[in-house]
């Protein structure tokens, strides 16, 4: 091995039983120790004897007798008179030279000295002092009992694994041990402390750092002054003209009637208007005409479809547990439904907070509140994890990562391992936060029984016992049923499908396999009707609806630990649950819950977030309310408001509208009345060459900024046009739109998990298609749809050939052009002119002109000619042109 | 505001063999840059072509990657890890810990390795008799035995091998090589996985997902029947004169629209991934099409025979990918469940027997024809699994073995690495990896290395942190490996 092994090696735990092996968490951030190896390595066998848990008692654990308890020390500071003494040091400084100075060199220095701005794990092992002082994982040794150190636990591979490519022989081993117990002595000369500084490195929470803007309270600023009053519709514009004007820019003309009732439709319900819709609002000379219409959308139950998916990207949203099962989550589809019908609601964002993260411990829960705490499980979960605790924290972190992020626009997250690189959020913040959530129970433990178990909750009234009875014994029924075939298929397992049938994911499949030996085709079919007809049944007890949500393990916690290197096994000191320190919050206040089954810790950290004095929370969320609005937030960074992230461009109108919000009690609708009734929202997206030269990203909004549709918005518009988008049928369980073979193909067993849905349903919407983390319906993947494995602030926007192949050659798309063309031909039967102008019509929502007309009917004409090409087929054809059609893919 | 966080400052990287450092300084631009155009795209900024080709960091060794995924976990100790002392012990209990789907244990019933070893090469390879072709490569291959991973069950121990991280949510290898390079050819994926004909992997398109970075970098499955890539295809009965005639038109109004909106680059990069999208409708076809491969090509692939032809067809795509430009190239050798793929808990035998017959002649045949077309040194080859397998029964009865992530073996070829080499060991047994360990992630950043990205400097900046493929803590190439 030339080059280096930098890295150190995972944690076991330090009692273990050696039996499980445990890993770091896998954000693992810099500068820390690392899990090279995750696994426990300690095969040791008969055979091959490795016994790593020898002691390390030796000779000179009795010359330790001479010293004290603690350690001694060394060195000019030595007693020269004591002649024994000085005989002792110079055998203990030969044995260093000799014996532990090579083995440091080859096991340890690589990482822990060679390179002091590079220190694995903040550890230094190139003197006393540094030893004693340690790393991120505390003190190398315990001077007062040396043979408990950390640094002999690590080099026998019980917390950490070190060296990480391969266990030192015990001589070694014996060597460092003998060292240690020695008080580590040096050669003279030999010592260089280099931590001395490297600990200063992080922010720590101190007057400085407190002053952050984003951590000082939200001020009521007034509106500034501005020359071109004419502009100001609102104060927004006050703001915004006043930066325009001091850089000597003038804003965009306004947008035009046309480009701006588009701009509006698909701004608040992700829908064009119909081409009578725009005629409407362009024709419409009333001056509240503008007002009227953002009104009359923001009461259409679609507004809530299209705002309610911008707090799924938040959260994260997904309907499966990803991992090797991807398992489905039961109801999970009554939280986006419940977040759809916030938002309709216009359900003040205090309130909407407060119940995600604490609905259950209200004075008085409803089916709605309990349903918003569904929440805290919308995440990944392992039903197989290799560590258990470490699934369970990781989980946890989780949560914590995405409710900094979606609710204080902090990554307090990044302390999990260590105290934050960059903010001024030490480790214990993180633990503190953590310790809120910490008495949730865990999403399952391993299988669907257990998450009903634990995530899954009955609400409203109970059945009548007797329907409650005959429903359980329906159930017993079907079981036996099913039973009597598995029974027959039985002897036909392969050991390993014993276990496997376990899942009910694999049941059909290993049934499948012994269709003509032990079952027959029609036992075969009828389990799989059994087990259907079985599962609804569970799903549907008689009188009671299931919630997914959150449960706690009652309402007494027990104590919270700091996790040492973010090592789940590894307790560090105990926190009690606290708010994030640099903000000075006042102590968390808690109150078990009434009704006695959490611990009312969630509620506490819920009213600590939208006490109107907390100063991130507000802000987070005007921000984000202007970048669904804009293109992007006045803080770029709309999740990191930390030392990290982006500076606002207009400090000032953000406080002004974190103001307003909580002033106007937290209205989102009265903050999209008070955003688009601006000058600075109307405005055009033209290019102005001045203006581009000296602004070209447009920091200061000298004009509205063009986007492209999302991906939801894409595939909504083609149903919408081609008139087959299912508008009527809102919320309910997901649907399943028809998935590609090819894509099918992918999954280890093709189909699983995707259902089939009527073809009603499959024209819905895009927000009720089913989130399978593994498995992305194209047309919205390729277009950019987030993420759902970790929090999603602001969509990607990708222009690549993958999408045009999907936009020109897809199943979907030539179906909705075959239906837009049938609606047209119904409409304009034979009139080719006509046709192309309503359809280019119905997909830019604006009038044609004739030239564009005439290149459309020449178009199809040489389809006709010159390609035999029928003229339904040539209408078709068409049809799929025009929703190719940058302008119809981008919104000024 | 701090640059350094959450990572160390970059240690030297100053090793032996890694050339030219001209482009060291890219390290740093290439996220700040892609996070100001990427993270606040919204708004219709400036387009960059993401996968416009990008200065590597310092001079590469290789161009392309072709990972032989050998999904399921082949047996080490049945393969290339010679455990002669084995021999003659079949159905012996002893004390051995392991650690797979059946949980821990303390003991086991010994199942010897079910195959012969002999010796191959100048180097004296010792290769079971499952692998007789790839035998004859053995002096130009580097074998690692001393593998280790993080889980030993195929869902998580997959997600680490292709991204990294157990969870889901990480971009994989192809991801981090595409985004750290950009693509040579671009009118095919940069990225590009072949499934077994018998179905997926666990956790399906996961394994070739982007994670939180764009689609843009996600994997492209490519199928060696039928279309090639999804939606390739143009409609049914639409003719190709048809198409370019709507493209044209398309461009017209497109080019109107433009005209009227200028300074939005986006607009001009959707017009022409039109024209891109129209010419991957030929040249991706023919890129994977073995019409213009010779007789005694395909024959020595085993093209036109079972159980070679499948795979065999997906090494020469591989090959004719890699000669156009393609970056990664992914091939999974089983599919599906159980032994659909190389996860033999039942009969080790039958397991293996037909997995190494479908793959081993093809592989040889990749490796001698890339040498004969000179591609060799330019085309780094991996083979490997998610994990190993243990050296215990796994039933009271049957040969059929569980998952063993405490050590097992992978090997590299090609791509500036040394051949006829072997390192690391697992005792003596097999059951774990003893000397020279390397976690996947050295894996990892053995392979950027060989492209000329340095794997602890190839960054994404994401949630909070400078995200690597070997993770924000890092990991060494293994400079063991690597042709000076």
């Amino acid at each position: 091995m030339t080059l280096g092994r930098r890295f150190a090696c995972r944690p076991i735990s330090i009692l273990g039983t050696m039996e499980s092996p445990h890993q770091f968490p896998s954000e693992v951030c810099a500068g820390s120790f690392v899990a090279q190896d995750s696994i426990s390595q300690h095969a040791g066998t008969v055979l091959f004897p490795m016994n790593d848990r020898s002691g390390y008692l030796t000779p000179w654990i009795v010359l330790l007798a001479i010293f004290a308890s603690g350690v001694p020390t060394w060195g000019c500071s030595q007693d020269q008179d004591d002649r024994s003494s000085t005989q002792a040091d110079a055998e203990a400084i030969e044995f260093y030279r000799s014996q532990v100075k090579p083995l440091l060199q080859e096991n340890c220095f690589e990482c822990h000295a060679n390179d002091p701005e590079d220190l694995g794990g903040s550890l230094a092992l190139a003197s006393r002092t540094s030893i004693l002082r340690g790393g991120d994982s505390g003190p190398a040794v315990d001077s007062n009992s040396p043979s408990e150190s950390l640094l002999l636990k690590v080099i026998n591979y019980q917390i950490y694994e070190m060296p990480p490519d391969g266990k030192m022989s015990a001589d070694k081993i014996e060597i460092l041990t003998r060292w240690v117990n020695l008080g580590m002595p040096f050669a003279p000369g030999d010592e260089t402390d280099l931590t001395a500084e490297s600990h200063s490195k992080v922010p720590a929470v101190n007057a400085e750092t407190m002053k952050w803007w984003s951590f000082q309270p939200v001020v009521e600023v007034s509106a500034p002054q501005v020359r071109n009053q004419a502009w100001i519709r609102n104060p927004i514009d006050s703001f915004i003209l006043a930066k325009l004007e001091s850089a000597g820019l003038a804003p965009a003309l306004p947008a035009s009637r046309r480009d701006l009732v588009r701009r509006v439709y698909y701004d608040l319900i992700g829908l064009p208007p119909t081409p009578e819709q725009v005629d409407s609002f362009v024709n419409d000379n009333d001056p509240a005409a503008y007002s009227r219409l953002v009104d009359q959308l923001l009461e259409s139950p679609h507004y809530g479809e299209k705002w309610g998916r911008h707090w799924l990207d938040l959260v994260r949203y997904a309907e499966t547990n990803s991992f090797e099962r991807d398992g489905a989550k039961p109801f999970v589809w009554r939280y986006r439904d419940y977040v759809i019908r916030a938002f309709n609601q216009d359900k003040p964002y205090d309130q909407f907070l407060l119940e995600q993260l604490a609905g259950d411990e209200l004075e008085n829960p409803t089916l709605e509140t309990i349903v918003a705490t569904g929440y805290f499980r919308l995440g990944q979960w392992d039903d197989e994890p290799v560590d258990p605790l470490k699934a369970k924290y990781d989980d946890l972190d989780d949560i914590v990562a995405t409710t900094g992020q979606t609710m204080l626009g902090l990554t307090v997250n990044c302390a999990r391992c260590h105290d934050h690189k960059i903010d001024p959020i030490p480790q214990a913040d993180y633990y503190k936060m953590v310790s809120f959530f910490e008495n949730i129970r865990h999403y399952g433990v391993r299988s669907d029984e257990s998450v009903q178990e634990n995530s899954v909750r009955t609400v409203m009234g109970e059945a009548e016992p007797e329907l409650k009875q005959a429903h359980e014994a329906k159930i017993k029924e079907f079981d036996a049923k099913l039973n009597e075939i598995v029974e027959l298929a039985k002897p036909g397992f392969e050991p390993v499908e014993h276990e496997d049938f376990k899942y009910e994911m694999n049941q059909v499949a290993i049934l499948k396999k012994r269709v003509g030996d032990q079952i027959t085709q029609e036992q075969f079919a009828e389990f799989r009707k059994l087990l259907k007809e079985r599962d609804e049944l569970i799903l549907n007890p008689p009188g009671s609806l299931q919630v997914l949500s959150v449960k706690e393990s009652g309402a007494v916690p027990l104590p919270s630990f700091v996790r040492v290197r973010g090592n789940p096994h590894v307790k560090g000191p105990q926190v009690d649950p606290g708010f994030i320190s640099v903000l000075s919050p006042p102590e968390a206040e808690i109150k078990p819950s009434p009704t006695g089954e959490s611990t009312g810790r969630r509620t506490a950290f819920a009213k600590w977030l939208i006490d109107g004095e907390n100063p991130l929370t507000s802000r987070v969320m005007v921000n984000r309310l202007w970048q669904y609005h804009f293109g992007r937030g006045l803080v770029r960074t709309s999740s990191d408001f930390g030392f990290q992230g982006a500076k606002p461009t207009h400090p000032e109108l953000l406080d002004w509208l974190a103001a307003e919000f909580v002033n106007g009690k937290w209205s989102m609708k009265q903050m999209h009345r008070l955003i688009m009734s601006s000058s600075a929202y109307q405005m055009s997206s033209t290019y102005q060459h001045d203006s581009y030269q000296r602004d070209p990203a447009n920091d200061l909004f000298w004009r509205f900024n063009l986007r492209r549709l999302t991906a939801e918005e894409i595939r909504d518009s083609i149903l919408a046009v081609s008139g087959k988008l299912n508008l009527e049928k809102m919320f309910g369980p997901s649907i399943y739109p028809t998935m590609p073979q090819e894509v099918l193909a992918g999954q280890s067993r093709p189909g699983q998990g995707w259902g089939n849905s009527s073809d009603e349903d499959r024209r819905r919407r895009s927000i009720y298609v089913h989130i399978k983390r593994s498995l992305g319906l194209p047309i919205l993947t390729t277009n950019d749809s987030a993420d759902t494995d970790s929090s999603c602030p602001v969509r990607f926007i990708t222009t690549q050939p993958t999408q045009a192949l999907g936009m020109m050659n897809s199943e979907f798309t030539n179906q909705q052009a075959k239906e837009f063309a049938s609606a047209i031909e119904e409409q304009f039967p034979g009139r080719r002119d006509e046709q192309v102008r309503s359809i280019i019509e119905r997909v830019t929502q604006r009038r044609t002109t004739e030239e564009e007309v005439e290149r459309g009917t020449k178009l199809m004409q040489s389809w006709i000619d010159q390609d035999d090409t029928s003229p339904e087929q040539a209408l078709e054809y068409f049809c799929l042109m025009a929703l190719n059609l940058n302008e119809f893919a981008y919104v000024d | 505001m701090n640059q350094n966080f959450c990572r160390r400052t970059r240690r030297e990287f100053l090793w032996q063999s890694g050339g030219g450092f001209a482009g060291l300084a890219l390290a740093g631009l290439l996220d700040r840059d892609f996070l100001a155009a990427q993270d606040v795209r919204a708004d219709g900024a400036e387009w960059v072509n993401p996968l416009a080709a990008k200065q590597p960091h310092f001079a590469p060794k290789a161009k392309s990657v072709i990972f032989l995924f050998m999904y399921g976990g082949p047996s080490h100790i049945d393969t290339f890890d010679y455990k002669p002392t084995m021999y003659g012990m079949d159905g012996k209990t002893i004390e051995v810990k392991t650690f797979g789907r059946g949980g821990h244990k303390n003991q086991g019933r010994i199942v010897e390795p079910r195959w012969k070893f002999k010796q191959y090469g100048e180097c004296g390879k010792w290769v079971s008799d499952l692998f007789p072709n790839v035998g004859e490569c053995v002096d130009d291959i580097a074998f690692v035995h001393s593998m280790t991973a993080d889980s030993p069950i195929h869902g998580s121990a997959m997600l680490q091998m292709n991204s990294g991280k157990i969870q889901s949510g990480s971009p994989c290898l192809g991801s981090w090589i595409n985004y750290g390079l950009g693509s040579e050819n671009e009118n095919l994926p940069g990225f590009v996985v072949m499934l077994d004909d018998k179905g997926g992997p666990i956790s399906g398109p996961k394994n070739w997902s982007s994670g939180y970075m764009p689609a843009t970098y996600q994997g492209c499955v490519v199928r060696s029947e039928g279309t090639p890539i999804l939606d390739l295809k143009r409609p049914q009965h639409m003719t190709d004169g048809a198409q370019r005639r709507m493209l044209d038109t398309l461009r017209e109004f497109n080019e109107q629209h433009e005209l009227a909106r200028a300074g939005n680059s986006e607009l001009a990069a959707r017009i022409a991934s039109y024209e891109l999208a129209y010419k991957m409708q030929s040249t991706a076809p023919e890129a994977v099409d073995l019409g213009h491969e010779t007789q005694a090509t395909l024959d020595s692939y085993g093209i036109g025979k079972e159980p070679t032809n499948y795979f065999g067809r997906q090494c020469v795509m591989a090959r004719r990918l890699v000669e156009r430009g393609v970056r990664f190239v992914q091939i999974y050798s089983g599919g599906a469940h159980n032994d659909d793929n190389w996860d033999a808990h039942g009969d080790l035998e039958a397991n293996h027997n037909l997995h190494a017959a479908e793959t081993d002649k093809p592989i040889a045949a990749l490796i001698n024809d890339l040498k004969q077309r000179g591609l060799f040194d330019e085309t780094l080859v991996v083979w490997g699994g998610e994990f190993g397998r243990q050296p215990t029964a796994e039933y009271a009865k049957g040969s059929g073995r569980d998952h063993n992530a405490y050590g097992f073996t992978m090997w590299m070829a090609g791509g500036g690495i040394k051949g006829g080499v072997s390192l690391g060991k697992t005792d003596e047994l097999g059951s774990t990896a003893v000397e020279d360990r390397m976690h996947v992630r050295r894996i990892h950043a053995t392979i950027l290395q060989q492209l000329g990205l340095d794997p602890n400097a190839l960054a994404y900046f994401y949630g909070g942190l400078d995200q690597r493929l070997v993770g924000v803590e890092g990991a060494e190439p293994i400079g063991d490996l690597i042709a000076s």
